[in-house]
């Protein structure tokens, strides 16, 4: 255990000191805390404690400590070789102990608790690394072809979204117009969210052919809608008689009819990499982004006209990273680190912090305004 | 008033419904030839079977109407074929006629003013059959204001919507610094700071001293515009709103050369435009009625997207200065001329007829195509 970080190994001792029953100064512990918050979080957890506590001695340069209290706490190493203390979630130690009791002393998994898989600034394979501080990356690897593919498929299903709503929205009106001719009034709720109508009447189940009559005009459309999809047009004879229409267009046609249209869109999405920052607390997060979201607009084969489409190829577009290149994170309290991913694919980056509890945001906040009630803390802004 | 003025077919209804009126009987199938379409004969028979009493519109002889209390308030009128027509009236629209002596207006029970295409003033026109333009009568300068007003308000909005987004980015980074973990969201009228704490009533110089600072941190906002910052304590949490509120005549300033140019070239640009309500089809030179536009941010950075409607509905509105040209399958084509060099704001809908009305013509139209006797041809 000599391998341990220095501040750990006397903490350890000082830990290993209490559970004796052996007394402790508690201000001498404070110098081995990166600031003055986690050593007062630390102080609560020893005060209150302490019944177990739970090693991760597994990489003896990174150690961690999972103490038992009035709640949670996680102790590790920060990259100013102090250490760091946080609240965590129950459920998370819980589980991340080894034991089948969480107060039978045994080691633990502090990725478990902190939430990520990797403590690591060369990003390989799928998974959540730790790369700073509390700041976590999730990525998901693809090679190039694939991730072309992603962006194909994503595409084609937002333009059959735009295409099943424009077209149900035309054939709305070409439906009311129809019914218009026959001399039947209806009530259109809203038009603009395809598709249904009332038609005031008196006893609506009385008509069978005369409402068979009209779903057969409103579905007597030009060759071209039942070529690309389908034409729903459905009816209800409760108290009213209502009548809804939409459109469903079959993926294989649409595809096929517009395969080149969106590869040729796809061609310059891809070459349109761009430097992008995120910031995540005080983390600031660069690298050169092939584009998350597209707004597009092609013509409309089915309608005529154009049709446009706001694409988003991954789920939280503004806040992540498509790249195959490295990754620069810069903050005001760490080193600057450059994040590696292995070569030959293309990778989505989603950064996050490491898991904590409320109450620890809490606690801290309330230290912070503690600290600025009293008038006596030196900030920088 | 003389009946010989009157059009021949509201003579022959009368002396009909007077008869009636008299205790006599009538021969309701000779009626029938009356009326434009069966569907309004019916109505009318029903109007009949139950009437009461009528009241008269006889003030333009040529153009006449008769109001039938009866089961509902029904309106008979004369239409462009020389025949009859029959609604049933909406009752909300009818003066109380059966406990009253107020007159009858027909306008007032279908809802305008005018029975002409000629348009002069601001009102209500009925042109066509059931179609009735609303229209707004307005110079040119007034035009000319009127939209450079709606694009300046739709841009007062997108500048504060941008600037609160901007608000919240600064203040994420500042409570950052501070240490402070907090939420931030913002809308169109202010961005929210909410900091969660234990019984932050407790604290009485740091949420000012909060405060301060982001009151200084967002100083460069207060030259456009004023700033307020508004503090809350619950039990668990310490929250700022913040407000940006434009200084109006500063930013009016800065961009009154952008929106002289851009109202210009709107009046410039009149296009063909086309609108369907139910059967008539109308077609005019049209001024637009919105537009999408994107301008310098000269507040914050980059460029402001917006998009401005005139009117309520721009797409089933028309702004002209030229005549328009209603069609129907029914009637003969109309010209509604303008008769003034003035500008019109001109939204087409339906004369006013009760629900009830809307429902006896459905059920007829669905009995029709029921039976195969449709006007289409049913199977």
């Amino acid at each position: 255990m000599n391998k341990l970080p220095e501040s750990f190994r006397m903490f350890k001792e000082q830990v290993e000191t209490l559970k004796s029953g052996g007394a402790i100064s508690f201000k001498a512990l404070k110098l081995l805390f990166t600031s003055d918050v986690d050593y007062e979080i630390c102080k609560r957890a020893l005060q209150n404690f302490i019944k177990v506590a739970h090693y991760d001695l597994r990489n003896p340069s990174n150690p961690y400590i999972l103490l038992v209290s009035d709640g949670f706490y996680i102790v590790g190493v920060n990259s100013d070789g102090k250490l760091f203390c946080n609240m965590v979630e129950g459920d998370r130690a819980i589980s991340s102990v080894d034991s089948i009791h969480v107060t039978k002393e045994s080691s633990f998994d502090h990725t478990i608790v902190l939430g990520y898989d990797y403590d690591s600034t060369l990003i390989t394979e799928e998974g959540a690394y730790r790369v700073q501080g509390d700041l976590v990356l999730q990525a998901i690897p693809n090679d190039k072809d694939r991730m072309l593919e992603r962006m194909y498929r994503f595409t084609l299903s937002s333009l059959i979204d735009a295409l099943n709503h424009k077209t149900s929205r035309e054939l709305t009106i070409r439906a009311i117009r129809l019914l218009s001719k026959l001399r039947l009034g209806c009530r259109v709720e809203v038009l603009s969210n395809f598709g249904g109508f009332d038609v005031p009447c008196s006893h609506p189940k009385f008509y069978d052919s005369a409402v068979q009559y009209i779903v057969d005009k409103i579905r007597d459309v030009p060759k071209k809608y039942h070529e690309a999809g389908n034409v729903c047009v459905t009816y209800d004879r409760g108290d009213i008689l209502y009548f809804s229409v939409s459109f469903h267009s079959d993926p294989d046609y649409i595809r096929s009819l517009y395969n080149t249209h969106i590869q040729n869109v796809l061609k310059k999405v891809v070459y349109q990499k761009k430097e992008k920052t995120i910031i995540v607390g005080n983390h600031v997060i660069r690298a050169l982004s092939y584009p998350t979201e597209a707004e597009i607009e092609l013509p409309d084969l089915i309608n005529g006209g154009t049709v446009k489409f706001r694409v988003s190829f991954i789920a939280n577009p503004e806040n992540s990273i498509i790249t195959d290149e490295d990754i620069i994170i810069e903050h005001d309290e760490h080193p600057t680190t450059r994040v590696t991913l292995e070569s030959g694919k293309v990778y989505i980056i989603v950064p996050r912090f490491t898991n904590v509890s409320v109450e620890d945001t809490i606690f801290r906040n309330n230290y912070v305004l503690d600290k600025l009630e009293n008038e006596s803390y030196v900030w920088s802004v | 008033m003389s009946d010989s003025k009157l059009p021949k077919v509201f003579r022959t209804f009368k002396e009909q419904v007077e008869k009636l009126i008299k205790g006599e009987s009538i021969d309701y199938s000779s009626l029938e030839h009356l009326f434009t379409s069966r569907v309004d004969f019916l109505i009318c028979k029903e109007a009949l079977s139950y009437m009461e009493s009528v009241e008269y519109d006889l003030e333009c002889p040529n153009n006449p109407y008769m109001l039938i209390i009866s089961k509902h308030y029904y309106i008979v009128g004369v239409n462009e074929d020389d025949k009859l027509f029959c609604h049933i009236a909406d009752y909300s629209r009818v003066p109380d006629i059966r406990y009253s002596n107020e007159p009858f207006y027909h306008e007032d029970v279908l809802g305008y003013q005018y029975d002409s295409c000629h348009l002069l003033e601001s009102g209500a026109y009925r042109v066509q059959g059931d179609l009735v333009l609303d229209v707004e009568r307005l110079s040119r300068v007034s035009l000319f204001h009127r939209m450079w007003d709606m694009i300046f308000y739709e841009l007062l909005e997108a500048l504060e919507v941008k600037v609160h987004r901007e608000i919240v980015t600064k203040v994420s980074k500042l409570l950052s610094r501070l240490r402070i973990g907090a939420t931030l969201d913002y809308t169109s009228h202010s961005a929210v700071v909410s900091i969660i704490s234990h019984n932050p009533f407790r604290f009485k110089v740091a949420p000012k001293t909060i405060h301060m600072k982001i009151s200084k941190l967002l100083g460069e906002y207060k030259r456009i515009g004023d700033v307020y910052i508004y503090t809350a304590k619950s039990s668990d949490r310490l929250a700022y709103q913040i407000e940006y509120r434009a200084d109006c005549d500063k930013i009016r300033g800065l961009y009154r050369g952008y929106l002289d140019n851009i109202v210009k070239s709107l009046l410039e640009k009149k296009e063909e435009k086309t609108i369907i309500i139910g059967n008539h089809t109308i077609r005019a030179l049209s001024y637009p009625t919105e537009v999408a536009i994107e301008l310098p941010d000269l507040v914050n950075d980059g460029c402001l997207m917006l998009r401005t409607s005139f009117v309520s509905f721009p797409n089933r509105t028309i702004i002209t200065d030229e005549e328009l040209i209603v069609e129907h399958d029914e009637h003969s084509t109309v010209r509604v001329v303008l008769e003034s060099d003035d500008v019109y704001i001109i939204e087409p809908r339906f004369t006013f007829v009760s629900e009830r009305d809307i429902m006896f013509r459905n059920t007829y139209a669905l009995e029709s195509l029921e039976r195969g006797t449709s006007n289409e041809q049913a199977p």
